[in-house]
């Protein structure tokens, strides 16, 4: 990678950077391309969430030696990753904001350490089986916020706009083309709804904000995957290097995204904060600054983890581990948090990596993140909640898309009979049951080919004084296998007379 | 890059306002909109004058026709109407609303329409020369392009030169429904308003509140939020077949659903008949298909409903009814 700035071929310091943005769109284009997909290949390429999902589920996820070889290529690349692929790098590189910061924030150096001890926190959680940390990995925070906000925001306002427009009769054939090409192509035909979206809408939000502080704030100070390719950048063969003619110029450590760029170091950076913009190479007056291979480990910061950031963030993972398991006895946890088909209690906090895969790959929206009314060990895992959506009786995307099998990939006929939960009804709201009217909708939908909803005819007095012949509905227990469609679909306003429990 | 200004914001918003403003007022300036009529539904007795000058062609209530592939059912059905140019002129917009209402199950299961028999009839339509023939249901149990893909009716329809629509949202416009007794406004697909020919393709199935579901019943695919017709489940259908008016019901009986209905799932509820009932009067063709189930038209509260709403025939000794057998 070590380039001449004026090469015969043509090949300058620009045309790295040229190819480096491109690089940056296309991965951003195979980004959103694996997510409208569902395709779990992200988080696969995750050595951080594959590491943590190892050591806490105590065994290896499908496809881990994807994570490892992106472990080896970091091992010569050191950070590139974030530099070059990472999404949410590319993101915060994009909405860099630094046109608009005129004032310069002296953040102290020693919050660079802030992002190893996250890591340490992480893996040490992950050895008491918890993962409810992996809420700060930048891959489960991207596609978590893509699923549950900008993708149900997006329909939204396409559905605004074609609404607005339809009613201009020219418009309307040009429109229904489009929305046949559009849909389910790129966004859903029915609407789905995430209510706590907002939520991590304003989290992203907040993370592209803190730009305006300092240039990619996320990357340098809390990133837990960017610490992780950092450690391995420590000792990564291809490194940045300064010869000793550099004239201290500071051109470079104006360019530098992550400001590891110091002229007060001698114009030297550390090789675990770059990310291998090669921004500096270009910026360089007197082609000191390259990049090249060097053998040996980066020198030592006061920010880099030894005794007391460890010792952080050790105790930062145990004491958050065991406060989890302090919490609640199971009984109080919310009845309501139906899982996915197949998943486990224990799997959800112990396998579950919160990457929101399974709520994109949810075709009726049933999957949730779940808040901190469920455990709040299993802060944003998957729970299913039927008056939002119900699951899909031939459906098994979940478990298809679910990258650390956390929910199991079951086949078809296994999932249609599998039990995530056991409807009962209200007999206080239910409309025959409560105020003699006929309704049944919930025998109707049931999907079970023996229905698990049965029906019993009684005479009852109508209001004018006459009889008539009402059906009411129990559940058959044994046969009901909780999808949730007879609650999603109950008319009784507000909550259902039917109702789907753990 | 250039520095994005206050002023420079400012004017875009300007500009955004002023294309909603201009989308107003275009529409405003459109001529309004009459809520779209139905397609007519086509009358018996018809008047034509030909070489031996002005007489009368009486076409049969409903086709019965048995024993046979569903294609040749589908074909033979609607010969015996008075074929397919009766109802489909040139360049005609047809919209077929076959039933995929349990988006989960493949067509053996008798709880969709007939793949078949949907894209007989999506061909017969291309064959008389349809501008366009487009097949649409919103299935209640989970996605339309499940729905189409499990049962079927997406490979046969493609292959026969239909389209498949999966409903827009933003397609639903609330619509009067005058003469409704229960319901007189509802969210209803415009398209299916619009359509020059509507043709219904529901399959017969045994239906816990409705008892059955047959043509009327099929019908509930073209409105949203249809779980709460079943605050007055009987009377809502009958209200909606009176706005809702196909051109020509053609029932799938190649296989019906006897129990465990509308959803399914067991071969063993599944009745293998071989039958299609065709006519341009929903009611008749409903009120003949209660005899697939041993059931009488009064059994079935809608249907009573819906003749005494003046929408249809429930009595079948004064329908003229052609059966044929094929192969026979």
């Amino acid at each position: 990678m070590a380039a001449e700035k004026k090469s015969s071929a043509g090949w300058n310091t620009q045309s790295w950077l040229n190819l480096r943005a491109a690089v940056q769109a296309l991965a951003f284009i195979g980004f959103l391309a694996l997510f409208l997909n569902a395709v779990p290949l992200l988080m696969r390429l995750d050595p951080l969430a594959v590491l943590a999902n190892f050591i806490s589920g105590r065994s290896l996820p499908p496809f881990a030696f994807i994570a490892l070889a992106m472990t080896l290529l970091a091992l010569v690349l050191g950070r590139a990753w974030c530099g070059w692929l990472c999404p949410m790098g590319t993101l915060l590189e994009w909405l860099s904001f630094n046109k608009w910061r005129s004032w310069k924030i002296a953040i102290p150096d020693g919050w660079r350490s802030v992002k190893y001890i996250i890591l340490i926190a992480i893996i040490l959680a992950a050895v008491f089986s918890n993962l409810t940390l992996m809420i700060f990995d930048p891959l489960t925070i991207m596609v978590r916020t893509f699923a549950t906000a900008i993708w149900p925001g997006l329909d939204l306002a396409v559905n605004a706009a074609e609404s607005l427009l339809n009613n201009v009769p020219v418009f309307q054939a040009p429109l229904a083309r489009f929305d046949n090409a559009l849909r389910p192509l790129l966004l859903p035909t029915t609407q789905l709804s995430y209510p706590d979206g907002w939520i991590f809408a304003v989290i992203l939000a907040g993370i592209i904000l803190l730009n305006l502080l300092t240039e990619r704030l996320w990357c340098r100070y809390i990133c837990p995957l960017g610490a992780f390719y950092g450690l391995a950048g420590k000792v990564s063969l291809l490194r940045r290097r300064v010869n000793e003619s550099c004239i201290k110029c500071k051109l470079c450590e104006d360019t530098c995204p992550t400001g590891t760029i110091r002229r007060d170091k001698g114009c030297s950076s550390d090789p675990g904060e770059c990310i291998m913009c090669l921004k500096c190479m270009n910026s360089c007056p007197c082609s000191t600054s390259d990049f090249g291979t060097v053998l040996s480990a980066a020198k030592f910061n006061s920010y880099d983890p030894v005794r007391r950031q460890i010792f952080l963030g050790l105790g930062a993972g145990a004491v958050l581990a065991l406060l989890f398991r302090l919490g609640l006895p199971s009984k109080q946890r919310n009845p309501y948090a139906i899982r996915p088909p197949g998943a486990s209690e224990q799997d959800m906090t112990a396998k579950c990596i919160r990457c929101g895969e399974c709520i994109k790959a949810c075709p009726t929206g049933a999957i949730q993140p779940s808040q901190m009314d469920s455990d709040p060990e299993q802060l944003w895992t998957p729970v299913i909640v039927p008056r939002i959506g119900f699951c899909q009786y031939s459906c098994n995307a979940c478990g298809r898309t679910c990258p650390v099998s956390a929910i199991p990939a079951l086949p078809l006929a296994e999932k249609k009979s599998t039990v995530i939960g056991r409807a009962f009804i209200d007999r206080d709201r239910c409309l025959p049951w409560a105020k003699n009217t006929p309704c049944i909708v919930c025998e109707e939908m049931c999907p079970v080919p023996r229905k698990a909803i049965l029906l019993h005819t009684v005479r009852t007095k109508t209001e004018d004084g006459g009889t008539m012949l009402l059906q009411l509905p129990t559940v058959q227990a044994g046969r009901c296998i909780g999808c949730g469609l007879c609650e999603y679909k109950c008319p009784v306003e507000g909550a259902s007379a039917i109702r789907v429990t753990a | 890059m250039t520095e994005f200004t206050r002023r420079d914001f400012l004017k875009y918003a300007l500009a955004g306002l002023g294309a909603v403003l201009a989308a107003r007022f275009i529409s405003a300036c459109s001529p309004p909109q009459a809520t779209p009529n139905t397609p007519q539904v086509p009358t018996p007795v018809v008047p034509v004058t030909d070489e031996n000058g002005p007489s009368t062609v009486i076409y049969p209530d409903l086709a019965v026709v048995r024993g046979g592939e569903p294609e040749a059912l589908a074909r033979e059905a609607v010969e015996l109407l008075g074929g397919i140019r009766r109802f489909v002129k040139k360049g005609d917009n047809v919209i077929i609303k076959p039933n995929i209402g349990p988006a989960m199950r493949t067509y053996e299961y008798a709880a969709t329409t007939n793949p078949w028999l949907v894209a007989a009839v999506a061909r017969l339509c291309l064959e008389a020369g349809a501008g366009r023939v487009r097949v649409m249901d919103q299935p209640f149990s989970g996605t339309a392009e499940s729905g189409f893909l499990n049962s079927g009716i997406r490979e046969q329809v493609e292959k026969a030169g239909g389209e498949i629509e999966l409903m827009s949202r933003f397609k639903y416009a609330a619509t009067d429904i005058p003469l409704g007794r229960d319901i007189r406004k509802w969210n209803i697909y415009e398209d299916i308003l619009k359509a020059d020919v509507l043709i219904n393709m529901p399959i017969a199935k045994q239906h816990g509140s409705a008892l059955l579901t047959l043509g009327m019943k099929n019908l509930m695919g073209t409105v949203q939020t249809a779980q709460l017709f079943h605050l007055n489940l009987h009377q809502r259908i009958a209200d909606l077949a009176s706005r809702v008016r196909p051109t020509l019901t053609i029932l799938d009986a190649v296989r019906i659903l006897t129990a465990n209905g509308p959803t399914g799932g067991d071969l063993g509820d599944v009745e293998k008949l071989d039958t299609v009932i065709a006519g341009c009067d929903i009611v008749a063709v409903d009120s003949y298909a209660t005899s697939l189930f041993g059931l009488r038209p009064d059994d079935i509260p809608h249907i009573k409903i819906a003749a005494d709403m003046g929408l249809g025939s429930n009595d079948l000794n004064k329908l003229d009814i052609k059966e044929v057998t094929l192969g026979s």
